[in-house]
């Protein structure tokens, strides 16, 4: 093993040697091994006892002395790693060792090929390719390749329309707790329908206590309740319509059609978000509480999915409701204030001081004048003489 | 006096927070003027707090309008000045007392004539304080002092040049012309014209009878009921031509108008923070700088004054001994001479003659009769405390001899 | 009249009884374009509210001064000023300098040599060759 790993560092060094002058610098410097990893494969680079070994040998009196074998700091990475793919030819190595790793070496070699002695390659042929080598364009779109964005792509900064995504999405949870359902699976539905969005824009939500998200939702008739109950039964309610009717069962297929196409239609640039409305209707959605963990993750994941906002950590562990979901959007989207005066006039720790005072213009000699009342003085003097009219 | 009472007093001395009085802008801005948030004639007590409230966020753009035309800044402008605040955190002011009042300390009287809102009041009650607490301490402390000297001493403490001068180390700048649109954190005051000689003409109309009859003799113990408590003549009060205070005030000093910052200040501080604050102010400011007393006095003939002293107090004559001397032939001889009352040396002292010796052993042993000072001294004020001991009169001395 | 009083002034002693900041005003100028003020943007932006909360007895001007240097300007009770130039600083180092000039007493620096001055008389008293044991060779 050590004399594969010597040769495989020594090849790196000839392979810097042949093309030192026809490398850039900087993929030169990349190209050179890390110092650290340089000065672990020094270690145990020789073959020949080391001196810490030979000292125990002679301490313990024979060749084979107990302990471990490296007290300072055992075998670098790299070794490590070689060991486990190569634990065949480490006949000397002590049983411990062999039945420690016994487990995980037998699964890796089931993956790795037989064993043969390491023979440096001299061609490239018979060596597996890595990349397209200019042909990847010819190869055929594979799943993987495509791309479907979780969230629409553009970012919300109006405020009603945050508004509108905040209520629709109280109003989506709350019919999501109604029916007991997975409660991100609303995620699945990009964008609803104008009649359906409309529907949901129509619903109030009138909190009774702070907890209950289920028993929040007031309908403006019944219609509307029917239709949105029976709309949303059908969002990633596969697995428990199943046991139901067949009828349910078809319905249920009817709706992952129409969820394809949403998603189809959702993926078609939308000219107006929220099909024109401009705010939202009501406003206690406001005090619902995202206490409950699962609830808050579900309505910042499909708050975010609808609007583009995204909320860093910090502020994410101190949201307690929806109202200050909203307050944080609010101070994102105002704008920064690009000169210091503005800045410090809108300070408030500054501007609680009586004995600071920020001027937002740069102050000239008259300004000076005015604050003195010499102002005046100079302006009737100039006047009386006729200089100034 | 129980501070309650001084409380109720203090708001209806300073209530004065509206230009009510008939005045020049009130003429031709009226219709402006009762826009004004503060126009309230006499807010009573409660309404002091409530009215710095809105003074803060009083209608600035009727201000822009007439704001040149103030004799000196509206009360609103007190909270938006840096300089203002700077200075009440730099004099120590107590909290309770307001920046509103602050900046009515800093208006001079030839400033703004509406006593409403310059300092007169405030300087008038500021300085009675000042004279009671210095005379006070002055006597208590040296009561063997000759009323010369206690004059020129309560000179030294609270005169007009010291207060200047107070006023010029506390970095209170002057404003060139008072006015509206000024930084009320100035002093504001008119000047006198470049060139006016202000010694020229003389001294008319004080309290004194007989003013005209200038070779009359004015003896020191008539001015303590005719002059003020420097010794100077008092100036008896004008009958106030125009009620209305809108006649045109003579300009000041710069001199002038720093006395009467400080005694407006020391009088505000009396009026809202009372009278515990307004004595820590007294004594941090004024009574905690120099003066070396024993360089007040100012002796014509005080081998003579000390004989008369020994005769009125039953000592013996006092008689001057030669304690050493040195090179009595010689360009510069030195004599070190002591004066003694029977077996005790009363003063020694040091010339190039003998009579040079004698005098300033003769001043030394008057110094040391004049400048005792008892060991606990307490003054008639201190007894103001609530759980102060009742007051035990203090022995005061006669005074300087008549000769 | 055989006895007359002197007028004088009383001397005043800075911190025997209140002590007086010497600085009584402090200039903040900055450009908000140039790179030279960057640490002084952030300077105001961050560790003024502190200092000035620090001293309420000096009043605080932040002006901006375009296509300038930052500057910290010290106006002083005895009437001087002292204009600290910061351009390039850090926000550390500013404050360094603000406080340099708060601490500051407006007079021109000047070596001290004796740095104890007192206008009180020696307590030991001045030593005379006339008095004591007068000793007769």
């Amino acid at each position: 093993m050590r004399t594969s790993l010597r040769q495989v560092n020594l090849d790196v060094i000839r392979l810097q040697g042949s093309r030192f002058l026809y490398v850039c610098s900087v993929c030169r410097q990349e190209a050179r091994p890390r110092p650290f990893v340089a000065r672990q494969f020094l270690r145990n680079a020789s073959d020949a006892t080391p001196i810490t070994e030979r000292v125990r040998r002679k301490l313990w009196g024979t060749d084979n002395p107990p302990g471990l074998k490296d007290p300072y700091g055992g075998e670098g990475v790299f070794e490590k790693k070689f060991k486990r793919g190569q634990s065949a030819p480490q006949e000397d190595e002590s049983a411990e060792v062999t039945r420690a790793a016994g487990t995980e070496n037998a699964v890796v070699e089931d993956a790795l090929p037989e064993e043969t002695p390491y023979e440096p390659a001299t061609t490239w042929e018979g060596l597996q390719r890595v990349g397209h080598l200019g042909r990847w364009s010819d190869l055929p779109p594979s799943e993987a390749d495509a791309y479907n964005s979780f969230s629409s792509n553009r970012r919300l900064t109006k405020l009603g329309h945050v508004s509108l995504a905040a209520h629709q999405t109280a109003v989506e949870l709350c019919l999501m707790h109604l029916l007991k359902k997975p409660l991100t699976s609303i995620c699945d539905v990009a964008e609803h329908e104008k009649p359906v969005f409309k529907l949901i824009w129509n619903c109030k939500i009138q909190p009774k206590s702070n907890t209950e998200w289920d028993s929040a939702l007031v309908y403006p008739d019944k219609e509307t309740e029917d239709a949105l109950i029976y709309i949303f039964e059908q969002i990633g309610g596969a697995q428990q319509a199943a046991p139901e009717a067949n009828a349910a069962a078809e319905d249920a297929e009817a709706a992952e059609l129409e969820d394809t196409q949403d998603r189809d239609s959702a993926q078609e640039p939308r000219s107006i978000p929220f099909f024109g409305y401009k705010y939202a209707k009501d406003r206690g959605f406001l005090a619902l509480s995202l206490n409950d963990p699962v609830t808050k993750f579900a309505f910042l994941k499909r708050f975010s999915q609808l609007t583009g906002q995204y909320f860093p950590d910090p502020i994410l562990h101190s949201i307690s409701s929806v109202g200050q979901v909203i307050d944080h959007i609010k101070t994102e989207l105002k704008p920064k204030p690009k000169k210091l005066a503005d800045h410090l006039v809108g300070d408030d720790s500054l501007q609680s001081l009586p004995n600071v005072k920020v001027f937002v213009k740069k102050q000239k000699p008259w300004h000076k004048d005015e604050e003195l009342g010499r102002k005046k003085l100079i302006d009737a003097e100039l006047r009386e003489r006729g200089l100034v009219e | 006096m129980k501070r309650l009472q001084l409380q109720r007093w203090s708001s209806s001395v300073l209530s004065s927070r509206a230009r009510t009085g008939g005045r020049l802008q009130r003429h031709l801005y009226s219709s402006n003027r009762f826009q004004s948030t503060a126009s309230n004639p006499l807010p009573s007590e409660s309404d002091l707090a409530g009215e710095q409230s809105t003074a803060s966020s009083g209608s600035t753009p009727f201000l822009k309008f007439t704001k040149r035309q103030l004799p000196s800044p509206p009360v609103q402008a007190a909270r938006e000045s840096a300089k203002l605040a700077a200075l009440h955190a730099r004099l120590y002011l107590p909290s309770r007392l307001p920046l509103e009042t602050l900046a009515r300390c800093l208006v001079d009287a030839s400033a703004d004539p509406d006593p409403q809102f310059n300092n007169t009041s405030l300087a008038l009650l500021g300085n009675d304080l000042l004279s009671n607490y210095i005379s006070e301490h002055i006597v208590c402390t040296y009561p063997r002092l000759p009323l010369t000297v206690i004059f020129a001493a309560v000179y030294a403490y609270i005169g007009p040049k010291t207060l200047a001068a107070m006023v010029r180390e506390w970095g209170v700048e002057h404003a060139a012309f008072p006015g509206g649109e000024v930084d009320p954190g100035l002093l504001q005051f008119k000047r006198v014209a470049p060139g006016t000689d202000i010694s020229a003409e003389p001294i008319r109309g004080t309290t004194r009878p007989n003013e005209d009859q200038t070779t009359w003799r004015r003896s020191i113990t008539s001015s303590v009921v005719y002059d003020n408590e420097y010794g100077d003549p008092v100036m008896a009060p004008k009958p106030p031509a125009d009620p209305s205070g809108s006649s045109p005030q003579p300009p000041v000093t710069a001199e002038q108008a720093s006395c009467s910052l400080v005694r407006a200040v020391m009088g505000a501080i009396y009026l809202h923070a009372g009278r515990l604050a307004a004595k820590r102010f007294f004594e941090q400011h004024i009574l905690s700088r120099h003066l070396n007393l024993s360089e007040l006095f100012n002796f014509s003939q005080p081998v003579r004054d000390l004989a008369r002293l020994c005769a009125r107090e039953n000592y013996e004559q006092p008689v001057a001994k030669i304690i050493s001397e040195t090179g009595r032939k010689s360009r510069h001889p030195v004599f070190v001479v002591g004066i003694y009352s029977g077996k005790d040396k009363l003063g020694e002292g040091v010339g190039g003659s003998l009579v040079e010796a004698r005098s300033r052993a003769a001043v030394a042993a008057l110094k040391g009769w004049y400048l005792y000072s008892p060991l606990e001294v307490r003054v008639p004020s201190s007894t103001e405390e609530p759980g102060a001991a009742p007051w035990k009169p203090v022995y005061v001395d006669l005074g300087e001899v008549i000769v | 009249m055989p006895l007359k009083g002197i007028r004088t002034v009383t001397a005043a002693r800075n911190g025997v009884g209140a002590f007086i900041l010497q600085c009584k005003r402090l200039d903040f100028h900055y450009c908000d374009w140039a790179g030279s003020s960057r640490g002084m943007v952030s300077f105001l932006k961050h560790s003024l509210p502190a200092f000035a909360k620090e001293n309420p007895q000096i009043e605080i001007r932040v002006s901006p001064r375009p296509h300038k240097h930052p500057v910290i300007k010290g106006h002083y009770i005895n009437g001087r000023e002292k204009a600290v130039c910061v351009r390039n600083l850090e926000p550390e180092q500013i404050l360094q300098k603000a406080n340099l000039l708060k601490e500051a007493s407006g007079e021109k620096l000047k070596r001290t040599k004796k740095p104890v001055t007192s206008i009180n008389e020696s307590v030991r008293g001045i030593w005379s060759p006339y008095h004591g044991d007068l000793r007769t060779i």
